[in-house]
């Protein structure tokens, strides 16, 4: 009887094991981030995929937590699979070094354009490329895209390509989209790109990198490099930096399965909401989720997003009745008082015993960090990241003090306090009269005979 | 400016300027502060010392991991005979910038107290003490 049981339970847990497996997400992707005023809510669009590129199932909730400037943290509030509609630009080389590939290419894009007719909504566009780009079909019906693929024909007398053009005219189509729409640029190409010199091109790879993130383009790549991975450093930066997953294909016939992982990746894609943290506003802020798999964590490529102001916050800070406020005109100088009430509270109180650290040649992580998503630290205005006390020396072995929320200095009679406050660094005379002083990077005092230098980071 | 300056007369004034109030700059030193990235939480301050290898291999000073784009040896940033601190691309696959300006391959520039190093998604600001 007891060996009866045995079993069942043996094959219970091994499946149970193997669940967990399949919940691992080695690989998290970054494709948008949408930041709510009203809600104060953050809605980033993920894609969870395994080492080999094929999508991984959808982790649970509770494992995602949102970094916001490697900061503050918050726990995930829901999940669900993206319904976005999905505009795809794809652009492929047609150059004769992409003749072994065409009868592959034929088919893989056939299957992108089946998963895009499970989206509604979606458009998409074929541009080819081979000396100059050249738009085969506009933006819109997948139907007319599906027919002009099986006029696809290499150009054989194409002196050079020009992938860097192509990934402009690509650009030009997706850019003015509207919101709410996936914008993707898929590239098919060997990465030769005969426009300009290599440093030349490094700049206006990055330049092209820097209006596609702006516009929320995503670049999926599809790498055909038989021989040579050299020239699709530009394109696999590119893609990386815009989100996208890199997928590279040394055989033809790899093209068709990895842009079928491409459009698992397009059709399970997620929206995970999470909180704001209450401490972001009014800035330009860097996002990065993690994912918790066990004892090891995944972190997707960060994104930088606006953080909108609170319409109450607005009220307080111009001081002025905005017609639009309501409530907050009468409330609002009443709300100022008992925030800047909160504020002292905040910065005087948040201190602890007072202590001195060390810090010669090795990374001294900050207290706020430490205490990272343990506690809530008010940003207003600019940010305190670090500061530290470098106590000159004559020989040159100067030796550095971080402050990590308090440190003293000098003699006991004589003693001063540095401190750190939610905007900045205060100085403290700790011979009972009170006195206290800003100070800014690069201020110099001596106490107890000793010559020190006050040096720190802040950002905003 | 002026609760700078009483803060200084609040000291000077009540014991003679300390010898060590002249100091030989001569002796520089520099620190890296992390400001953003995946691996190194933002805020920590680094001591560069006289020369600082950084990148995702084992023998880097200053390491960067759960960053694909960051090479073995990536950069590194070293102090020569004028005191002053230089990084020097070392010819990674993705290219480091500077204060948003991207570095070429090999390319050797002099930094400053403020300048912002973005290496992979990792951002570091340069201070020291000149």
């Amino acid at each position: 009887m007891q060996m009866h049981l045995f079993f069942p339970i043996i094959i219970l847990l091994i499946s149970l094991l193997s669940v967990n497996q399949a919940e691992a997400c080695p690989r998290l992707h970054l494709q948008g981030v949408l930041v709510s005023a009203d809600n104060r809510e953050v809605t980033t669009r993920l894609s969870c995929l395994r080492e080999d590129g094929s999508l991984a199932p959808a982790p649970p909730v509770s494992s995602y937590t949102l970094l916001v400037d490697s900061l503050a943290e918050t726990q995930a509030m829901r999940t669900s699979t993206s319904k976005e509609p999905v505009d795809l630009v794809a652009i492929v080389q047609v150059s004769p070094a992409m003749e072994p590939a065409l009868s592959d290419l034929k088919p893989a894009l056939h299957r992108i354009a089946e998963t895009l007719t499970e989206i509604p909504g979606s458009a998409v566009s074929l541009v080819t490329y081979a000396d100059e780009p050249k738009r085969v079909v506009d933006l819109g019906d997948i139907a007319t895209f599906v027919q002009a693929l099986d006029s696809l024909t290499i150009i054989t007398d194409a002196p050079e390509s020009h992938l860097l053009r192509a990934i402009e005219h690509g650009y030009n189509l997706l850019k003015n989209r509207p919101l709410g729409r996936r914008k993707v640029l898929l590239v098919i190409s060997d990465g030769v790109n005969a426009d300009m010199s290599p440093t030349l091109a490094r700049r206006d790879f990055r330049e092209v990198e820097d209006r596609m993130r702006d516009a929320g383009i995503i670049v999926a790549s599809v790498a055909y490099a038989p021989y040579d991975l050299g020239y699709l450093r530009y394109l696999e930066a590119l893609t990386k930096a815009t989100g996208g997953h890199w997928r590279l294909a040394v055989r033809p016939m790899q093209i068709e399965s990895e842009c079928k992982a491409l459009s698992q990746e397009l059709k399970h894609q997620q929206l995970v909401t999470f909180a704001l943290p209450p401490e972001f506003t009014a800035e330009r802020v860097q996002f990065q989720v993690t994912h918790q798999r066990g004892e090891k964590t995944s972190y997707s490529q960060p994104m930088h997003g606006n953080v909108p102001v609170r319409p109450g916050k607005l009220a307080l800070a111009r001081m002025a009745p905005e017609p639009s406020l309501g409530r907050w005109q009468t409330w609002g100088p009443f709300a100022g008082i008992f925030l800047s009430i909160g504020l002292f509270g905040l910065t005087h109180i948040r201190r602890p015993s007072r202590g001195r650290t060390t810090l010669s040649s090795e990374a001294v992580p900050n207290a706020l960090n430490q205490a990272r998503g343990k506690t809530a630290t008010l940003h207003l205005g600019r940010r305190v990241l670090a500061g530290w006390v470098v106590k000159l020396d004559p020989t040159g072995a100067h030796e550095t003090l971080v402050v990590s929320e308090i440190i003293t200095l000098g003699p006991a009679q004589k003693q001063l306090q540095i401190a750190k406050c939610s905007d900045g660094f205060e100085m403290s005379v700790l011979d009972g009269s009170g006195e206290r002083y800003r100070i800014e990077d690069g201020y110099r005092f001596h106490v107890g005979g000793e010559s020190f230098k006050f040096k720190c980071v802040q950002r905003g | 400016m002026n609760h700078l300056a009483k803060t200084i007369k609040t000291f000077d004034t009540t014991e003679a300027p300390p010898a060590s109030a002249v100091i030989d700059f001569r002796h520089n030193i520099a620190w890296i502060v992390a400001l953003a990235g995946p691996s190194i939480p933002s805020g920590t301050v680094i001591s560069v010392g006289k020369e600082m290898l950084i990148g995702s291999g084992e023998e880097c000073t200053l390491r960067i991991q759960n960053d694909s784009t960051v090479s073995r040896r990536h950069a590194s940033v070293f102090r020569l005979k004028d005191n002053l601190y230089y990084v020097k691309d070392l010819k990674a696959t993705n290219p480091i910038r500077l204060n948003n300006r991207t570095l070429d391959p090999g390319e050797l520039h002099k930094l400053i107290d403020g300048d912002e190093l973005s290496l992979g998604y990792s951002v570091f600001c340069f201070k020291d003490l000149v």
